[in-house]
């Protein structure tokens, strides 16, 4: 995944506060003579800015992001999913990694409404799950992460590789690629060659980098066996982690976690958009079969995409 | 039969590997194969195919395996005559997956911990990490190799927040603000000037500012590891996982840093996992017992200098990148792979036909005429000579022949 | 304002057109002896005796025979064709004196020097009187040789400098390939780093169309990061443009140009406003845009009479241009200056009363061929405030602001008024003056009219009524405005302006600035 690079915390200006001699002071304070009503802002500020309801920036086209439909990122979807489970109310809207103050999608806005809106931050996902405990309407014991659970959640790491790998640099899957990252960036077909190269290479750098290996080595060294053995590893280890559960969700949860979020967000798009071959096929027929595919849909349930096919 | 060839990180710190990962290649083929079925190559990514070590070329099926995962699921579908892994089959399908998870956590979160003690520390990388690559790299491998090893080590750091260790870009960093502030016409106080006593603080080096922190960092990881049952009876828990934990543990309790904090942290906090690597490695025997031999002798003067020269060309910019692109497509055949890119040959080709095409036109331009001429002339319209008669028609023929 | 680099570029090619030299003519010892063959009476030396000499000359019949340049090795003669065929055309010697003859020298040596391939220092003309032929009619009738003397600059030229835009200093590094291929083409590369401009790259090569200098076709390549620190983003730039410009009989000068850039608003600082990480990403802006520049000031840095007038209208994105933007967005620009007299002070007192007026509309547009219409975003709209415009505003103090971010308007009008006095001491031909000011503007923003969370696009009819209460909304209330007083120092480089200002009026959330605020650029409202 291409990051915009990380936002620039500024320099305050070098001449500090100076003291301003005592009459000037009175001077200044005498003006402006009159302060009227701020400007309103510009309609596409209002419309993507300001709403009663807290809105997240997360990869979606317009439509679906219109309808609150899963995002196809997989780190949105999780914390899309999270919100939605914990019964928050929030629009979604789509955006780029520029946007992000992360450099990485998704965000929140906090609700904020007038025309001449009052500064608000935006919140990073490294803060959101905090602000779903905290804006949650279902109360619920919060649980801290068991250590092997830590230990399950670098499997994740293997399915992110096989992601990035039939998303970016499996050619079958360019179209959908295209749909997802460079159509809605930009129409001119050059700008669209500039941004698919570059993502292509972020994300082979990404998948060497995780598997210890050079980043700059290039594509061709990647392992795509590789890849794949060690995501069906990790499916089949998730499979057995959540036949382990008597609930139906990860490590005995009554509701979807974190950690079921986390392996729910790459799980889903796999079996929706992955199904030709091989990951939805692995994750179909991971361990005894279809569990890992009941777990999807009961997530679904519970975040309120019943209908979503 | 021809012995499996296992191209390794040479030794260091009295381990067989000066990697983590390629340490427990190491230990899983000792545990788990006789030594006359299996040979150790000291290399560098160079030399590989794959471009990454440890891997495992197997003469058999005349494949390259390349990483632990995947040397590991090559021997147990292809197992040498002596191959044993007395854990196999695995007891339950619990143990396997938790074999998986535990192996991803380790890759995952040991190697940014043993980065920022051997690679960002600017203090432990000068003393010793930088003299152990210059030892196992022939001359003059470690100019081009080294340097980017570094660089990357410290990338997957770069999420603890810890780059403070590494003194030399915090001193770089400092100095380029202070010119900048120069530059842009503030006053600076001289550095001489500046330093007042010296606080508790200042003497201390950043390791030991930060070591609450650094604990905390290698709490993270070892608590998790510290879960997997590696006592000798356990006879549950898969070699594989074993190994790997060796392969990470036994570098971060290398003592042979000047700044020592990892070993320090674990050998304290983790003594029964500081137990298990003392008697894992006691299995896997002295490094000196290990079946090494030499990389193909005959021709490997050559083959350093190869190499040397493609890390050389790596360095030019955009050049670098397509000759990589072209070589790694070129070794990939020869390794077997048959996922080919035509590609790159056509980029090649493009590139230098663009550059040939720059240089015909470079040499033409400077082999053309010249444009104009010292003196030139216009006469009055030929109606004006025309009034001129005979001598008028001859005045304009002098003048085009002057032209 | 938006396309600064744009205004920028055009006010500079207008200064190189002033400083063109008229021809020079030189102390007749000094010619080369192609020229100075004996027994010709030399006009040079007559003209230049003395004004009386020349006044008896002007009514003189006089024609030319022939032309001849010197010096130019490197230079077509289909190039030179075009500023000298007129003298030697046919009919241009019916009749004529030596005055038509003197002024048609002049106009071709002018275009000449406007070819900028010349060096002007070396630049020479000579006029003598060719031998009369036997069987030419008995009169007074003077067949006059002309021969130009010029040396070429070099044709390839490195420079590194300063340079001062709109707002912002910046270092460069110039490479020019000059008269490539000897019909006065020219190659510049430039890269450059500023207070804003984090890096930026550019390649233009220029040449004249049919040997006109004053036709020009340029291809420009740019590349730049760019800072924009009152809406906390940097702005990367990729793109490219065809230019042609051309210069009218009455000294206006229009440039036509088609544009397609890519642009990426990144780098956002970690308090952005939503606003702006709300338009951060790619967009491609496909555009042609025309400028329309007529400058009858006496001097640009420092008017004291005379009036320009500037117009800039830009078409984005509709029909067959494309890209990711459609707007069609004009700008029009004027100013004029009276000197002022003062009873019992002659001539120029120095003293003059200038004014300035503003105005720029962005209308949103269809993208393509049909469709709903996006509304504008941050990147395409106007900003205005700052030491060159609205003085007494931070820079894109004016107008609608999210947080500390100026955010830009669709409609603006900005206007000033100010009064130059010379200082006591320097008099009136200093490039030192005292400046009274006050000025003004209002920055607005489109609104959507339709009730909030349904879709961000509009359709036409929505937009017109947008855009029609936004310029209604303009004059409503007091605009914001500033008063001061300043000295301005004007260097044939850049104007230099230091100004205690005081805002007056404001609306909550514009930036005024009280106190001291330094300007320095080319164009002043």
């Amino acid at each position: 995944m291409a990051t915009a690079p990380p936002p620039k915390v500024r320099p305050p200006a070098p001449w500090g506060p100076f003291q301003i001699p005592k009459p000037l002071q009175q001077l200044f304070s005498h003006f402006p003579l009159r302060t009227l009503e701020p400007n309103d802002l510009p309609a596409r500020s209002q419309y993507l800015t300001t709403s009663d309801l807290p809105t997240l920036y997360i990869f979606a086209t317009e439509d679906d992001a219109l309808l609150g439909l899963p995002s196809f990122n997989p780190t949105c979807l999780k914390y899309q999913t999270l919100l939605r489970c914990a019964g928050i109310q929030f629009r979604t809207l789509p955006s780029t990694n520029h946007a992000s103050p992360t450099g990485s999608l998704p965000f929140l806005l906090p609700p904020r409404s007038g025309c001449s809106a009052a500064a608000v931050q935006p919140i990073p996902s490294s803060s959101l799950l905090a602000y779903t405990a905290k804006h949650s309407e279902k109360k619920k014991e919060q649980q801290q992460p068991s250590l092997r659970e830590e230990a399950y959640l670098s499997l994740l790491t293997p399915l992110r590789n096989a992601f990035l790998y039939t998303l970016y640099l499996d050619e079958h899957y360019t179209p959908l690629l295209n749909n997802w990252y460079i159509f809605p960036s930009t129409s001119s077909v050059l700008v669209q060659k500039t941004l698919r190269f570059q993502l292509r290479q972020a994300a082979a750098a990404s998948i060497l980098s995780s598997q210890g290996q050079h980043p700059s080595a290039g594509r061709e060294q990647i392992d795509r066996e590789a890849i794949f053995a060690a995501a069906g590893e990790a499916l089949r280890a998730l499979e057995e982690l959540l036949g382990e559960s008597q609930t139906g969700y990860f490590f005995g949860r009554e509701t979807p976690g974190e950690f079921d979020a986390g392996v729910f967000a790459y799980l889903f798009p796999m079996i929706r958009h992955f199904s030709d071959y091989p990951l939805g096929e692995m994750v179909r027929n991971a361990g005894k079969g279809g569990e890992l595919v009941r777990f999807c849909e009961r997530v679904k349930r519970e975040a309120g995409w019943r209908n979503v096919v | 039969m021809a012995p499996l060839q296992l191209y390794v990180w040479g030794p260091a710190f009295g381990l067989p590997s000066i990697d983590a990962e390629c340490n427990a290649a190491i230990a899983y083929l000792a545990q788990t194969t006789s030594k006359a079925d299996f040979q150790l190559i000291q290399s560098s990514p160079s030399a590989v195919p794959t471009h990454h070590l440890p891997a495992l070329h197997d003469p058999v099926t005349a494949t390259w395996s390349s990483g632990f995962s995947s040397i590991v699921r090559h021997l147990q579908s292809h197992p040498p005559p002596s191959f044993h892994d007395h854990s196999l089959p695995a007891s339950s399908s619990r143990a396997l997956a938790d074999n998986t998870a535990y192996t991803t956590f380790l890759a995952a979160h040991g190697t940014p911990l043993i980065a920022l003690s051997f690679y960002v520390s600017s203090a432990n990388w000068t003393a010793t990490t930088r003299p152990a690559y210059s030892k196992i790299l022939p001359f003059p491998l470690p100019w081009t190799e080294v340097s980017g090893i570094r660089t990357h080590m410290a990338e997957r750091a770069e999420h603890l927040g810890m780059s403070s260790l590494d003194t030399d870009a915090e001193a770089e960093k400092e100095r380029q603000e202070e010119e900048a502030a120069a530059n842009a016409g503030w006053i600076t106080v001289p550095a001489a000037l500046r330093r007042g006593p010296r606080t508790v603080g200042e003497v201390l080096v950043p390791e030991q500012k930060r070591r609450i922190k650094l604990e905390g960092l290698v709490k993270d990881v070892l608590d998790v590891v510290a879960e997997v049952n590696l006592s000798e009876a356990s006879e549950g828990t898969p070699t594989t996982l074993k190994c790997v934990v060796y392969g990470y543990l036994s570098l971060m309790l290398v003592e042979e840093v000047p700044r020592a904090w990892l070993s320090e942290v674990v050998r304290q906090k983790y003594p029964s996992l500081t137990k298990f690597v003392g008697e894992f490695g006691r299995q896997v025997g002295e490094v000196e017992s290990l079946p090494w031999v030499e990389e193909h002798e005959s021709n490997q003067a050559l083959a350093v200098q190869t190499r040397f020269a493609h890390g050389v060309v790596h360095e030019i910019p955009w050049i670098g990148e397509v000759w990589r692109r072209w070589w790694a497509g070129r070794r990939m055949r020869g390794a077997g792979k048959t996922e080919t890119n035509s590609g790159e040959g056509v980029l090649l080709a493009g590139g230098s036909v663009v550059m040939l095409a720059i240089a015909a036109g470079v040499f033409v331009f400077k082999r053309l005429p010249r444009f104009g001429a010292t003196v030139q002339r216009w006469e009055m319209a030929p109606v004006g000579f025309g009034g001129l008669g005979a001598a008028g028609e001859f005045l304009s023929n002098v003048f085009v022949k002057l032209e | 304002m938006t396309p600064e680099g744009e205004l920028q570029r055009t006010s500079r090619a207008r200064r190189r057109l002033q400083q063109f030299p008229f021809c020079a003519l030189e102390d007749p010892d000094k010619q080369p002896d192609a020229v100075d063959k004996p027994g010709t009476g030399n006009m040079a030396g007559n003209l230049t005796a003395g004004g009386s000499s020349l006044d008896e000359h002007h009514l003189t019949p006089a024609s030319i025979s022939s032309v001849e340049i010197h010096g130019a090795t490197n230079t077509r003669r289909s190039l030179l064709d075009h500023a000298i065929k007129p003298l030697v055309a046919e009919g241009a010697h019916a009749g004529s004196t030596l005055g038509d003859v003197l002024e048609r020298i002049g106009v071709a040596a002018r275009k000449l020097s406007r070819f900028d391939i010349f060096k002007e220092e070396d630049f020479g003309c000579f006029i003598s009187e060719a031998k009369a032929s036997e069987d030419a009619l008995p009169g007074d009738k003077k067949e006059l040789d002309i021969s130009f003397r010029v040396k070429e600059k070099s044709r390839l030229v490195f420079s590194a400098g300063t340079d001062f835009g709109n707002a912002e200093g910046s270092a460069y590094t110039n490479a020019v390939l000059r008269n490539i291929f000897g019909g006065a083409e020219t190659l510049t590369v430039n890269a450059s780093t500023g207070t804003r401009t984090r890096s930026a790259y550019n390649a233009t090569f220029s040449a004249p169309i049919n040997g006109n200098p004053d036709l020009r076709v340029a291809l420009d390549g740019v590349r730049s990061s760019t800072q924009k620190p009152w809406a906390s983003h940097d702005e990367h730039l990729t793109g490219g443009n065809i230019r042609f410009s051309w210069l009218t009989d009455k000294n206006e000068t229009h440039t036509l140009a088609y544009s397609s850039v890519w642009r990426q608003l990144t780098g956002l600082a970690a308090t952005a406003s939503p606003t702006v990480r709300a338009d951060a990403g790619d967009s491609l802006k496909s555009s042609i845009q025309h400028t329309y520049t007529r400058d009858r000031r006496d001097n640009p840095m420092l008017p004291q009479s005379g009036y320009l007038f500037r117009s800039v209208a830009e078409l984005a994105g509709w029909g067959p241009l494309n890209g990711d933007v459609a707007f069609a967005k004009t700008e029009v620009e004027t100013s004029g200056a009276l000197p002022v007299s003062l009873p019992g002070v002659k001539g120029n007192t120095g003293i003059s009363i200038g004014a300035g007026l503003r105005l720029g509309v962005l209308y949103p547009l269809v993208k393509g061929y049909s469709g709903a219409v996006q509304p504008s975003s941050i990147n395409d709209r106007f900003q205005l405030g700052g030491p060159t415009d609205v003085r007494g505003f931070k820079l894109g103090g004016l107008g609608p602001h999210d947080g500390a971010d100026s955010v830009g308007g669709d409609v603006f009008a900005a206007g000033s008024v100010n009064m130059l006095l010379p200082l006591p001491r320097s008099g009136a031909d200093s490039p030192l003056r005292l400046q009274l000011f006050a000025n003004g503007g209002r920055l607005v923003a489109m609104q959507n009219q339709r009730k909030r969370d349904s879709k961000l696009a509009l359709d036409s009819n929505e937009v017109f009524k947008g855009v029609k209460s936004a310029v209604e909304e303009l004059g409503n209330g007091l605009p914001s405005v500033a008063a001061g007083v300043g000295l301005v120092y004007a260097h044939p480089v850049a104007r230099f302006e230091l100004n205690f200002s005081l805002p007056l009026v404001l609306r909550k959330g514009e930036e005024g600035r009280k106190g001291l605020q330094v300007g320095v650029g080319l164009s002043f409202l």
